[in-house]
């Protein structure tokens, strides 16, 4: 907080040498106007991705800004931004509305060497901060990009490629990385749900007592909101006894970790039931709503898009957003990735999750699909031409926050 | 309405008046405000805008003090009124400057909000070092500073 009391003391200093400045000119300078105004009227309507400029004129600007972002006041803008993996790198994107009414994307020419030459697999974004799943499982990174600090983070047993993160942070604004995974025990033949928790102010790992009826694909990422994250959960496959396993269909939830008592909350309902060959996939938007798409590429090639009225760890209720057939399109699509709603125009952006783990120079490039009410519009993104992983978007968008994390 | 026909005299820092209807008057929260707290006769004060400035904004508040007393047709006066606030404030820096520091003392909600928003748009686009030569502002750090703040930005977008 030393930071935010100098910058009061700058604006009380400013405002005192401006008297003796306004009186004299005549023509008005941007110096004259009062320093209300351009902190919170006029930078905080400039978008957080041109923050470098912003933060870069001069120090009160950059005091001015970090105010603005403490305070949390929402943009007007209509763009935003967030971070994607792909070809184990992570790039920043920039989403805006289309003059045709529906979404672009800017990907960042280069990919972010801030984290110098590691690979990563995934990132996971909450209150600010990125939390990235290093590809050789040999650790975790949390990094704060607006403050360009970074922790890292060693396993208390090794982490496996199969592990599932989330970030969140609990009521008394503890952050905390949640990592599960299914351990088994070759001797005793037994599978277990294993459930840990890093406490990034104990810088320690806690094991938690937590038992489940449910499952959640290890590929299925969650969505932080307000600090708890939600996960696609279906039912746990019930053991046969004599191994084989026979299941058609199963109940479909969202359940919630709560990151302040540490447990995972009731099953929430969803809107639609899926069958097991179709996708379900989350995304936030927003300051506290959560999206829903459905795929139905196996039986009827359609998109369905939900989102949340009230969501709480213990309590959803959802409403229709946009449904869509991309029967024209088949195959261009092999399965949803990610996605990111914009929902005042009506419009996502969907990224295709291909996995085709063989690099290859020839190869097409990632895809991305705009969609809105009636139509499809195709978007490629750049790629690296030496490794080869979709690209997979952070569920929220990017807001910058002052967490220290070192 | 019976309270449009009335006229108030706004006065100009150069002590110019200019003849508004009270409607438009109202548009100045200020006014607003004196008007109801009945402490002011037809003729109004504002000290601290010049002329120029002055007949500017209240050209904007008339517009939009017209365009909302058009009933139906509502899509077609709106896309009007974006119109008009675009070329309102497609106007040079300073003048833009004057335009926010009026709208701000006077309390013209809107035409301070679409004043920030041409400021920030403008500086959406720019580098750190073209933002302080249009604003004319002082690099007041030193270059091992500003390598910090750099480092931290890095995964910004460059325009």
């Amino acid at each position: 907080m030393g930071k935010y009391k100098d910058c009061l003391k700058t604006r009380a200093n400013l405002k005192k040498q401006k008297k003796h400045v306004a009186k004299v000119e005549i023509v008005t300078r941007f110096t004259d106007l009062p320093l209300d105004l351009v902190g919170d009227k006029i930078l905080s309507k400039v978008p957080i991705t041109s923050l470098r400029a912003v933060r870069s004129t001069c120090k009160l600007w950059n005091d001015l800004s970090r105010e603005w972002i403490l305070s949390n006041t929402p943009t007007s803008t209509r763009q935003f931004s967030s971070f994607m993996t792909m070809d184990y790198k992570v790039y920043s994107l920039r989403f805006h509305p289309h003059k045709d009414k529906y979404m672009g994307v800017y990907q960042s020419r280069k990919h972010i060497d801030i984290l110098d030459q590691v690979e990563i697999s995934k990132v996971f974004h909450c209150h600010g901060l990125l939390l990235c799943v290093l590809k050789d499982n040999s650790g975790l990174a949390v990094w704060n990009p607006y403050l360009g600090q970074t922790r890292w983070i060693e396993p208390r047993s090794k982490f496996h490629k199969c592990d599932m993160y989330a970030l969140g942070y609990d009521k008394k604004r503890n952050h905390k990385i949640l990592r599960c995974f299914d351990d088994y025990d070759i001797d005793s033949r037994k599978h277990s749900f294993i459930v840990e928790i890093y406490d990034l102010r104990s810088h320690s790992w806690r094991v938690l007592d937590v038992t489940s009826d449910w499952a959640i694909d290890f590929d299925a990422n969650g969505a932080s909101l307000k600090g708890n994250t939600y996960f696609f959960a279906q039912e746990e496959i019930p053991p046969c006894g004599d191994g084989s396993i026979a299941v058609s269909d199963l109940e479909d939830f969202l359940i919630c970790f709560d990151f302040t008592n540490e447990r995972f909350g009731p099953r929430l309902p969803l809107p639609f039931h899926s069958s097991l060959k179709e996708g379900v996939t989350l995304s936030c938007f927003g300051e506290d709503q959560l999206a829903v798409l459905h795929e139905r590429f196996y039986t009827l090639e359609t998109l369905q898009f939900w989102v949340t009225t009230k969501i709480e760890p213990n309590v959803v209720s959802w409403s229709k957003f946009l449904k869509l057939d991309i029967t024209q399109h088949e195959g261009y699509l092999s399965h949803v990735g990610s996605f990111v709603i914009d929902e005042e125009e009506k419009v996502a952006m969907v990224f295709d999750g291909d996995r085709d783990d063989q690099p290859s120079n020839t190869r097409r490039y990632h895809k991305a699909l705009a969609v809105g009410d009636g139509y499809v519009d195709f978007e490629s993104l750049r790629k690296c031409p030496t490794e080869s992983r979709p690209p997979l978007v952070c569920s929220s968008s990017y807001l910058p926050s002052l967490v220290q994390i070192n | 309405m019976s309270e449009s026909n009335k006229k108030i005299s706004l006065i100009s820092s150069e002590g110019e008046a200019f003849e508004v209807s009270e409607a438009v008057a109202r548009e100045f929260e200020i006014v607003a405000h004196m008007l109801e707290d009945g402490c002011s006769g037809s003729s109004i004060p504002i000290t601290t805008v010049d002329s120029n400035i002055l007949g500017k904004v209240i050209e904007y508040c008339t517009k939009h003090v017209e365009v909302g007393n058009v009933e139906g047709n509502s899509e077609k006066a709106e896309k009007d009124l974006e119109e008009f606030d675009k070329r309102f404030i497609a106007v040079e820096m300073n003048t833009l400057f004057s335009l926010i520091l009026a709208a701000n003392y006077l309390n013209v909600k809107g035409l301070l909000n679409i004043g920030c928003q041409k400021v920030a748009d403008t500086i959406k686009d720019m580098k750190p070092e073209e933002v302080r030569s249009i604003f004319n502002i002082e690099n007041d750090y030193t270059p091992a500073e500003e390598e910090v703040v750099r480092k931290e930005n890095e995964w910004a977008f460059q325009p």
